[in-house]
């Protein structure tokens, strides 16, 4: 009677998925050396079902986010909110303070460029409402399938050390990813990947791996030893 | 809650008003019949009960001798379920094709990670997780609320946002309108309807009426109002104490329905409609406001009708560009058999039962080995040492006379 208990709790735990989702997330917790195979196998076809679910909710959810930003988020706020990287181009166009361009029917505008043609400028913006439904589909919410549970991010971080080691990503972004407190931002720092890559070269900024030792994969997170050193190599 | 409440249109017709409460009486109706005829639908209330804690959810009194612990298991699961499926990072990635918008992209990116944080949308969506767990779905509202001046996330009750003929299980949008459900103060209802721009008491004002109080009361209160109004302040006051004491007692309260309607009107005026507020120069004067030209849809982005039982307090178009419904439906085992979807606690349900029934067993069990029973020869026991008799005494003491009977006899069970 008394071994019955642990196994209805065990088979409880079993059915539930429970038991799946507490191993998922130890693997979450700072690993030392795990792989980016076993988080793959750590994910089980209950877990990465429900992530998946949740991801593809997240869709609609940011499209009606986005549109809400169009909407309620004046100039003014989005400042409020990011400080300077809350302004674009949009909000000095000729309907300004909005993020919907005053121009944007392609009947409003000279083939192959973003500029009025001279009927739509004397006609003037058409209704805010009406532009923004044309805006608002020129935007994709993207998310890469099974990554939204936190413990997965420890393989996006690897995968953007992957890139940066390879010279396809700037040292700005890779810290963001990273989580790296107090990065800052220099004045100039571009938006984009590419952008940033630019202006990364042109400061003479880089990551500066040691020759010494074997050379580092990335397959495994960087560890400490008791003595401080820090091993990149697993 | 979503901000219906400027709307300049002006209360109803009566006949207009019936009709569309007619309406929405059906409407209310099929949806909730829908929901109800989910297979798992009665599932729900005791499955809340048992993540609760709630004693026994069979409803089963257990006699006092027995042992009446419980063993929470259940809860304890759906806790960690919860947690290991909420501890999701930002993830707000906004791209475009566009190379002349990638800057918008990026701020649109920035902005929605701040939002996630600066709302709690992390917490709203574990509450939406929660009723997954509980109800198999959940119901994800994104509203604005004026009040904060912000984008907010509201997880909610499934059983609450009634879905009206639907053509797949998938999301609340393949309907052709939805029900959202809610309780509200009448005093709420009537701050915010129930008075006109010059602070006088509007028409509104008297017909929200409470539907879960003393209704004669609440119908009253709005008739005798306009009486103390006119026949003197004493009146006035004694009518206020009334109404003050009333509310000590009780917070009236009603039912409110938003009801979400695609409505493929067409103005057939034949002249210029004007939907939502507008100035007197006919410039709109809220960003949703909109002018219908004859021939064009009157509801591009749907219609909402904000009701009590007894009223409409809005009637017009919806005041978000995305258009569709503003309730998601989130559900984590989606399965073409049923709308609400599955639980993984449902499964749990039964074994929470026999863990339950083990658990007692053990506990019942060891209070027997604790206080054994204990049979008696009434030739040889005498009935006053009977009934002092407690065999869960340390050191207990028994004299018997083994020539006249058979004694005491202790049963003690195994483990």
């Amino acid at each position: 009677m008394l071994a019955l208990m642990p196994f209805i709790i065990e088979r409880m735990e079993f059915v539930s998925g429970a038991k799946d989702v507490t191993n998922f997330a130890a693997l979450g917790q700072i690993p030392s050396s795990e792989t980016i195979e076993k988080f793959m196998e750590a994910m089980s076809p209950a877990i990465r079902s429900r992530s998946r679910t949740m991801e593809a909710f997240m869709r609609p959810l940011a499209f009606k986010v986005l549109a809400g930003f169009m909407q309620f988020y004046g100039q003014a706020k989005r400042v409020r909110a990011l400080g300077k990287d809350g302004s674009v181009l949009e909000d000095f166009d000729y309907d300004p303070g909005t993020l919907i361009p005053a121009y944007i029917h392609p009947q409003d505008l000279i083939p192959n460029t973003n500029h009025p043609t001279a009927t739509a400028q004397s006609r003037g913006p058409r209704p805010l409402m009406d532009r923004a439904m044309m805006f608002l589909p020129m935007f994709d919410f993207y998310i890469a399938p099974g990554s939204l549970l936190a413990a997965s991010e420890v393989t996006q971080k690897l995968l953007y050390l992957q890139l940066a080691r390879a010279g396809m990503l700037d040292m700005f972004t890779l810290l963001e990813r990273l989580g790296v407190p107090n990065v800052g931002s220099p004045a100039d720092l571009p938006a984009t990947v590419l952008g940033r890559l630019q202006f990364q070269n042109s400061q003479n900024l880089g990551p500066n791996v040691s020759s010494a030792g074997r050379k580092a994969s990335g397959q495994s997170m960087p560890q400490m030893s008791a003595g401080g050193k820090i091993s990149e190599s697993g | 809650m979503a901000d219906y409440g400027d709307s300049s249109v002006s209360p109803p017709q009566q006949q207009y008003e019936d009709l569309v409460l007619g309406w929405a009486q059906e409407a209310i109706q099929e949806g909730d019949a829908l929901l109800k005829s989910d297979p798992n639908y009665t599932k729900i209330d005791p499955t809340i009960r048992a993540i609760m804690s709630a004693d026994d959810p069979n409803g089963i009194t257990t006699p006092a001798p027995l042992s009446r612990s419980d063993i929470h298991q259940f809860g304890k699961i759906a806790l960690d379920l919860r947690s290991g499926l909420t501890d999701t990072k930002i993830y707000w990635d906004y791209k475009t094709q566009n190379q002349w918008f990638e800057q918008s992209a990026v701020m649109a990116t920035r902005l929605g990670k701040a939002w996630w944080l600066n709302r709690q949308c992390d917490m709203r969506l574990a509450d939406g997780i929660s009723w997954c767990f509980a109800a198999g779905s959940a119901a994800i509202r994104l509203v604005y609320n004026k009040e904060i001046g912000d984008l907010e996330l509201q997880a909610w009750d499934p059983r609450d946002v009634l879905p009206v003929r639907m053509s797949n299980n998938l999301d609340y949008d393949s309907g052709f309108a939805v029900v959202l459900r809610k309780e509200c103060t009448v005093n709420y209802l009537c701050g915010k309807y129930g008075y006109n721009p010059d602070g006088s008491k509007s028409a509104m004002y008297s017909r929200i009426i409470p539907d879960t109080d003393g209704s004669f009361m609440g119908r009253l209160s709005g008739l005798g109002d306009k009486i103390a109004s006119v026949a003197s302040p004493i009146l006035k006051g004694i009518w206020g104490d009334m109404e003050r004491a009333k509310s000590q007692m009780r917070v009236p309260s009603c039912v409110t329905y938003t009801i979400e309607v695609k409505d493929d009107s067409i103005n057939e005026t034949g002249h210029t409609v004007l939907m939502g507020p507008h100035k007197s120069d006919g410039t709109p004067s809220q960003n949703w406001s909109y002018a219908v030209e004859p021939g064009e849809a009157m509801y591009p982005r749907g219609r909402v009708i904000y009701c009590t039982k007894s009223c409409v307090l809005y009637d017009g178009p919806s005041i978000y560009w995305s258009g569709g419904f503003d309730v998601m439906k989130l559900s984590l085992d989606q399965w073409p058999f049923g709308f609400l979807g599955k639980s993984p606690m449902w499964d749990v349900l039964p074994l929470q039962d026999s863990l339950r029934e083990c658990f007692r067993l053990v506990m019942n069990t060891v209070r027997k080995l604790q206080r054994p029973g204990v049979i008696g020869d009434k030739n040889s026991v005498s009935r006053a040492l009977w009934d002092k008799l407690d065999t869960s005494l340390a050191g207990m003491k028994l004299m018997q006379n083994p020539s006249m009977g058979k004694g005491f006899r202790f049963w003690r069970p195994t483990l």
